[in-house]
């Protein structure tokens, strides 16, 4: 069984349709990754997984329940964390302000020490900058900030939107590295959104393409990666 | 940040002795004003309870006018006694606000301080427009509570206004001042991280009205009648704003010393300036807004802290 499934999907913002019965699953320990270009529903699809959008037929089943009709607050509960797009971390709260609402959900609080300390051994530099503002953080300590705050919940899924989205190459690299750890040493299932295709399938085993909201790859990333239809979804048909 | 506490501490001793002690020496004018000074001290404190849960509204004369009809009505129909009358003024203000917070759930920014402002302008008119049971414009005529005496209905107010004052010390001090913090910064990061933030948001609307209903609840006894175009006053819901934006928004003693400055400083306008008396508190106010930004409290915390130069780890909120 896939820790998580979606079937079926269709998302609507009002009469406009983005998403066209999207099926995908993501294997338990597994990295995925979501590709495609600008519009093609990447962040639609993680927002409906954790109800920030809801869908318009189809289900979003996770380690087989239907969450889909459940509130944020209780999906979040059930092992899902969400990092959204561009960071949003709290920027007039202090760094470790920031990281302990992370572990509001039952789930994270019960050890939530254990995971500070966690958390600071992936990023030694949030344990450095704890008590200062968020907000004055660089974007790549931003980034780690808005990660290491979602790993406070103790997620069994990983949802990541854009995590290298207009950061320096060493700080991608570390973020690389990171993710490969947290995959590698707790098991963690990661699925994220990205634009550069080559680095995403390099650190992923598998791959799902978008093009207008229609699911047009997946496959082992290696594949995905040398498949002459991805580069017809991003450079065009001859 | 010891010696920050010891400031703290003695100047809130200083403010209970005062607010205990002054009104014994003061005329039935001068305790007319303190009455006037405690209630705009519930309302501000209160408003900046929702404030703090990152929710700007305009509603606070709706739930200061619930409260007072509330209890003007139990009064009149049932012969309820006014301490059980405000009880209900608070409890059915924070209901309707309970209500409105969960119908506004969707509005952010000025868009919930449009709705809220309606709001108030939708309940006067259907109080003005039910006469058979709420008197319509004629209003409600009570009976005076104390026989009159104004220095026991002072002590009624101030504990009135003492509460929302308390209730913003226990939020800051309990994990809800993180957790209205976040919502206050970016609602939807905090619904990412499991935070019930429908939840929260009802629950600030339900607190903040409940003390401003309380308020209301008290009013008519005090000056004996209510009619629906004191009760439900849009400039109560302003003042409310006002208040502690300049003393210091989201702090403790901002919305207090903000409420007590401006009711005193609009009082001795009125009486000293006649008629130019508004054009006057509006210039202080733009002025005032322009050049401290942090409010009043801001003001004095950057003198204290360029006299005495201690390292201080600011509050969450405290840092805007």
């Amino acid at each position: 069984m896939p820790l998580l499934e979606l079937e079926a999907l269709d998302v609507c913002y009002g009469d406009l349709q983005v998403i066209w019965a999207l099926s995908l699953a993501v294997e338990r320990g597994t990295i995925a990754c979501l590709l495609g270009p600008n519009g093609s529903g990447k962040s639609t699809i993680m927002n409906s997984i954790t109800g920030l959008v809801r869908p318009r037929a189809g289900a979003i089943r996770f380690q087989g329940e239907r969450i889909d009709r459940l509130p944020t607050y209780e999906i979040i509960e059930r092992g899902i964390a969400h990092v959204l797009e561009r960071r949003r971390v709290f920027p007039f709260m202090s760094v470790l302000d920031n990281l302990l609402l992370g572990s509001f959900p039952p789930r994270g609080k019960a050890k939530r020490s254990d995971q500070l300390a966690r958390v600071f051994a992936l990023f030694p530099v949030l344990a450095q900058r704890q008590a200062q503002l968020a907000g004055t953080l660089s974007g790549g300590e931003q980034q780690m900030l808005a990660i290491g705050r979602g790993l406070m919940a103790r997620p069994t899924l990983l949802l990541v939107d854009e995590p290298f989205l207009g950061l320096a190459p060493v700080v991608i690299r570390e973020l690389l590295d990171i993710f490969a750890r947290l995959n590698r040493e707790e098991g963690m299932t990661i699925l994220l959104v990205e634009q550069n295709v080559e680095m995403a399938l390099g650190m992923s085993h598998r791959g799902f393409v978008l093009e207008s909201g229609r699911l047009v790859i997946q496959g082992p990333a290696r594949e995905v990666l040398e498949s002459v239809e991805l580069r017809q979804v991003f450079l065009g048909r001859p | 940040m010891r010696r920050r506490v010891t400031v703290a501490t003695t100047g809130v001793a200083v403010l209970g002795l005062a607010c205990l002690g002054v009104p014994f020496l003061l005329g039935n004018y001068g305790l007319h004003l303190l009455v006037l000074v405690s209630m705009y001290v519930a309302l501000s404190a209160s408003w900046n309870i929702l404030t703090l849960a990152g929710q700007l509204t305009l509603g606070h004369a709706g739930f200061f006018g619930v409260g007072a009809y509330t209890s003007a009505l139990l009064a009149l129909r049932l012969g309820v006694p006014f301490p059980l009358g405000m009880a209900g003024g608070a409890v059915g203000a924070a209901i309707l606000a309970a209500g409105v917070g969960f119908i506004c759930l969707r509005l952010r920014g000025v868009y919930l301080a449009i709705a809220t402002l309606s709001l108030v302008e939708a309940l006067k008119i259907v109080v003005l427009n039910v006469p058979d049971f709420t008197e319509g414009p004629i209003g409600i005529t009570l009976s005076p509570v104390f026989r009159g005496a104004r220095l026991p209905a002072y002590f009624v107010m101030l504990g009135v206004a003492i509460l929302p004052v308390l209730a913003t010390v226990w939020i800051k001090r309990s994990k809800l001042h993180v957790i209205f913090g976040s919502i206050r910064e970016d609602e939807g990061a905090a619904q990412m991280l499991g935070i019930n933030t429908t939840a929260y948001k009802v629950f600030a609307f339900a607190l903040s009205a409940f003390f401003a209903g309380l308020a209301g609840g008290f009013y008519p006894h005090y000056i004996t009648y209510t009619v629906p175009d004191t009760a439900f006053n849009i400039g109560l819901s302003i003042e409310a704003q006002i208040m502690p934006i300049l003393g210091g928004l989201y702090t403790v003693a901002g919305p207090v010393v903000g409420a007590v400055v401006l009711t005193l400083v609009g009082e001795y306008l009125r009486t000293t300036f006649g008629a130019a008396n508004l054009l006057i508190y509006g210039i202080a106010m733009v002025l005032v807004i322009l050049w401290f930004p942090d409010g009043l409290v801001g003001l004095g915390r950057r003198w204290w802290q360029a006299r005495v130069p201690v390292p201080v780890r600011e509050g969450v909120a405290d840092v805007r």
